[in-house]
């Protein structure tokens, strides 16, 4: 038996006539399933949140050698990629945690990898995405690099959502 | 070297930031770490004091916006330390500014005021320079904008 303790609200109380109704629910079939509508509004709620982000990933793409005019090369093409798919994930871990989601500032290295780089408070997360498949992140905290700071590679799922809820703490 | 060469603690130096670098968060600067990209790990910045303390001399572009940091907030950074293998602390850098006038470069016009931030020893990764980065860029957000990006 589910209970629950949250507070509700009896809104027919005022329009006795919707207290006396019935109703008739016809069994979900694939064509009027409600959870496929569900399903299909979050996939539309996360092409809309990251379609903008995508479009700044491929952007980074048509950026020339030197692009900062501190010698940094291209982008690489395999860490845009690499970045895309990454995207993907990190955002699907946060919304389905249940997390509030942070867009991420999008540059690229001097070495030609994505970077992602989120600010929360005093707390700072970076990561980079190379043309391995790998991902890494920075933690930074304060100015301090010894003691304020730690680093490692990124672990799916679990290290999206202890980076993320550390950014968050 | 002659004390005219050396970079004083109490110099400004101004650094050239690409217009992506950096964005505002609760309305302040906060500029990314690729702010400092340079391959040589070596970032370039300009001695104030040797451009009459104009920051648009410092500018890489003309979408570009320039910040201005302290070469004693740059020695200040400490613990600059390379782990081994097993995330043991290897080797401990320090962090320099020193000058690198440019003159009669092939490519590159004539800019007194050129300098560098340097490690010693030089850093054997990428990734400690990451962090340097991350640091500089901390350092260089506090002073906001000197020229804002166009």
């Amino acid at each position: 038996m589910i209970t629950s303790t949250a507070t509700t609200f009896d809104l027919a109380f005022p329009l006795p006539f919707y207290r006396q109704s019935s109703s008739i629910t016809r069994l979900a079939g694939e064509k009027n399933d409600p959870y496929r509508g569900v399903e299909k509004t979050a996939e539309n709620i996360t092409h809309l949140v990251l379609l903008g982000l995508r479009q700044k990933l491929t952007a980074l793409q048509h950026l020339p050698e030197d692009w900062d005019g501190n010698g940094s090369v291209q982008p690489n093409p395999l860490a845009i990629a690499n970045a895309l798919g990454w995207l993907e994930e990190i955002y699907t871990q946060i919304f389905e945690a249940k997390l509030g989601w942070l867009a991420p500032l999008i540059t690229a290295s001097e070495d030609g990898e994505v970077v992602f780089e989120w600010w929360r408070g005093d707390h700072e997360l970076t990561l980079y995405f190379g043309a391995d498949h790998q991902a890494e992140f920075i933690k930074v905290w304060g100015p301090h690099i010894k003691n304020e700071m730690a680093d490692g590679k990124l672990v799916d799922p679990v290290g999206i959502l202890a980076l993320w809820k550390w950014l968050s703490a | 070297m002659t004390i005219a060469d050396e970079v004083e603690d109490e110099e400004t130096l101004y650094r050239s930031v690409a217009k992506d670098c950096f964005t505002l968060v609760d309305g302040k600067l906060k500029l990314a770490s690729t702010a400092f990209n340079d391959p040589t790990q070596k970032p370039s910045i300009d001695r104030a004091n040797l451009c009459a303390f104009n920051p648009a001399h410092a500018k890489q572009g003309f979408a570009h916006g320039v910040v201005a940091l302290t070469a004693l907030s740059v020695r200040q950074i400490a613990d600059v330390i390379h782990n081994d293998e097993h995330g043991q602390p290897k080797l401990a850098h320090q962090i320099d500014v020193i000058p690198d006038p440019i003159k009669n470069h092939l490519t590159l016009p004539d800019n007194p005021a050129h300098a560098l931030i340097v490690a010693h020893p030089s850093f054997a990764n990428a990734q400690v320079f990451k962090k340097l980065k991350k640091s500089l860029a901390r350092i260089a957000s506090q002073g906001g904008w000197l020229i804002a990006p166009n």
